[in-house]
């Protein structure tokens, strides 16, 4: 009795289809057929999408929940990648598969992640420090990889021992960062990759065939890479230190929109604020908050800017409705 | 009732419940490689009757239904075992169908899904890696790798099932198909 079997197989590959966003109307229609044929194939794609899908929701989840889309210009480093990654925490234990070229695969590398609004400081062998912001993974590499960090996903700050004779290089998609210098920051979320420069000198470069792009960033200097194209982007020094509170566990706002504040502060908390007041897109908030303390930050806003702000409790995902 | 009200009605009510009933099918099912197809069959029933009128205790439904899916394969095989079937017959629900598993916290559901990505063979887990993790699309990983569209494709599908196994409370095992699967024409790009 293997009918259910050869259904899950057709299953995934509508599955397949549909993620590829490979599908027509002719294509769709065919889809909607199949599905609506049988109890069987409905409970077997929903099934599988629902499974699969949990691996998205858990991987990645951009959040503008809270409040109105905030308007941007230019946007800094920090604010891109805060708008574009609310990353889950992840515990990575043994995964010390290989870098993102492919490389023949080497045992000597050892991950480190953290979770959800929790930071961590590593020391490696060479004495040079990561700190790791919430929600981070990174992959260190020892002996032969001495001097070699994976970076999958989130944000890390280095300052590196300087040894002219063995570069300390990061690797984050289909970039390169290499220290030539000392203090800087990478980020990064899926494609999207951002090192700004705090001291000393990077070069940060695209290794993909056929593209050699690299730019030298000075400290102050930012630049955005995606798997094609690195560029620059504004920021300055000031901003920098700003966006590396993290480090003592504290988020700096100056002239924030309120909506982008929230969104840093459910960065690194489980549970999370829900703002309702309407019109609050125009308030701008300022100060320097310890992002672990959502309560005391609701509190401040409810009685500063009399803006009606709630704490759910911690899901990433918004619940249907019900019916009590 | 509606199709997307039943959809997330057996995503939200009803999987959750897979880890339990998979264990209330191995425990009852002697044949080990039939779980998978019973756990669907006991899915189809649950969404055709939901489809008519949802259940207000749907472990139970669940359970019931479960039983009673049972019951008729034992009854369909040649070699019948009349104690298999009362067997079946007088099971008691356990505890466990009254904890799904759909509070799991942060931590826990993301070390699954850490463990579901590890557990694939090494070619599934890269693919799986550069689509989920890097955003990669089938032709870009097919171009990342050096491979074929079509073995993208085998592999995503491998990894597709195997990953929800594991992430809704089973083991993960990669099951390749005895055959190449023929996919119809339109299934294909």
């Amino acid at each position: 009795m293997n009918s259910q079997a050869a259904i899950e197989e057709r299953a995934a590959a509508w599955l397949l289809r549909m993620s590829d966003g490979d599908c027509s109307e002719a294509c769709a229609r065919e889809f909607e057929e199949w599905l609506d044929a049988s109890f069987e194939h409905a409970a077997a794609y929903w099934r599988l999408e629902h499974g699969y899908e949990q691996l998205d929701r858990l991987l990645s989840l951009p959040a503008l929940e809270a409040g109105a889309e905030p308007r941007r210009k230019l946007p800094a480093v920090s604010k891109l990648l805060a708008m574009a990654a609310t990353i889950a925490g992840l515990v990575w234990s043994g995964w010390f598969l290989l870098g993102d070229r492919l490389t023949v695969g080497t045992p000597h590398v050892v991950a480190y992640s953290t979770q959800r609004g929790q930071i961590s400081e590593l020391t490696l062998a060479d004495g040079s420090q990561v700190s790791l912001d919430s929600g981070t993974t990174v992959r260190v590499g020892t002996g032969p990889d001495a001097r070699k960090v994976w970076i999958d996903r989130g944000r890390a700050f280095f300052q590196v021992s300087h040894d002219r004779d063995h570069p300390f290089q990061v690797y984050a998609g289909a970039s390169d960062i290499v220290d030539l210098g000392t203090k800087f920051v990478v980020s990064r979320n899926k494609a999207v990759v951002a090192t700004s420069v705090l001291e000393g000198k990077v070069r940060f470069s695209l290794s993909s065939p056929g593209n050699s792009r690299a730019l030298t960033l000075t400290p102050g200097k930012s630049a955005i890479a995606t798997r094609a194209t690195i560029r620059p982007v504004a920021g300055d020094l000031r901003q920098m230190r700003n966006d590396l509170a993290w480090r003592e566990g504290m988020v700096i706002f100056e002239d924030t929109p309120i909506s982008d504040a929230i969104a840093e502060f459910n960065r690194y908390n489980q549970r999370q604020l829900a703002i309702h007041t309407i019109k609050a897109e125009h308030i701008r908030i300022g100060g320097k908050f310890r992002f672990g303390n959502i309560d005391g930050f609701a509190r401040l806003m409810r009685e500063a800017y009399n803006v009606d702000i709630d704490i759910l409790p911690g899901s990433s995902q918004p619940e249907p409705l019900r019916e009590r | 009732m509606e199709r997307g009200e039943l959809k997330a009605w057996f995503c939200r009510e009803v999987l959750p419940l897979e880890p339990s009933l998979m264990r209330f099918i191995s425990r009852n099912w002697r044949n080990a490689d039939d779980t998978s197809d019973i756990r669907q069959d006991v899915y189809a029933r649950v969404l055709e009757g939901a489809s008519r009128g949802l259940p207000t205790n749907v472990g139970g439904y669940v359970f019931t239904t479960a039983k009673n899916v049972m019951i008729n394969r034992a009854r369909r095989t040649s070699v019948v075992s009349i104690e298999l079937v009362s067997e079946i017959e007088s099971v008691m629900p356990g505890a466990d169908w009254l904890t799904p598993e759909r509070h799991l916290d942060g931590r826990q559901t993301l070390r699954r899904v850490i463990e579901a990505i590890d557990n694939l063979p090494p070619r599934c887990r890269e693919v799986i890696r550069l689509r989920k993790v890097e955003g990669f699309t089938t032709r870009e990983t097919a171009e990342r790798l050096g491979v074929g569209i079509d073995a993208v494709q085998q592999q995503t599908m491998l990894g597709m099932r195997a990953v929800t196994d594991f992430m809704l409370g089973g083991e993960g095992k990669i099951i390749r198909p005895a055959e190449k699967p023929r996919c119809s024409k339109s299934a294909k790009s």
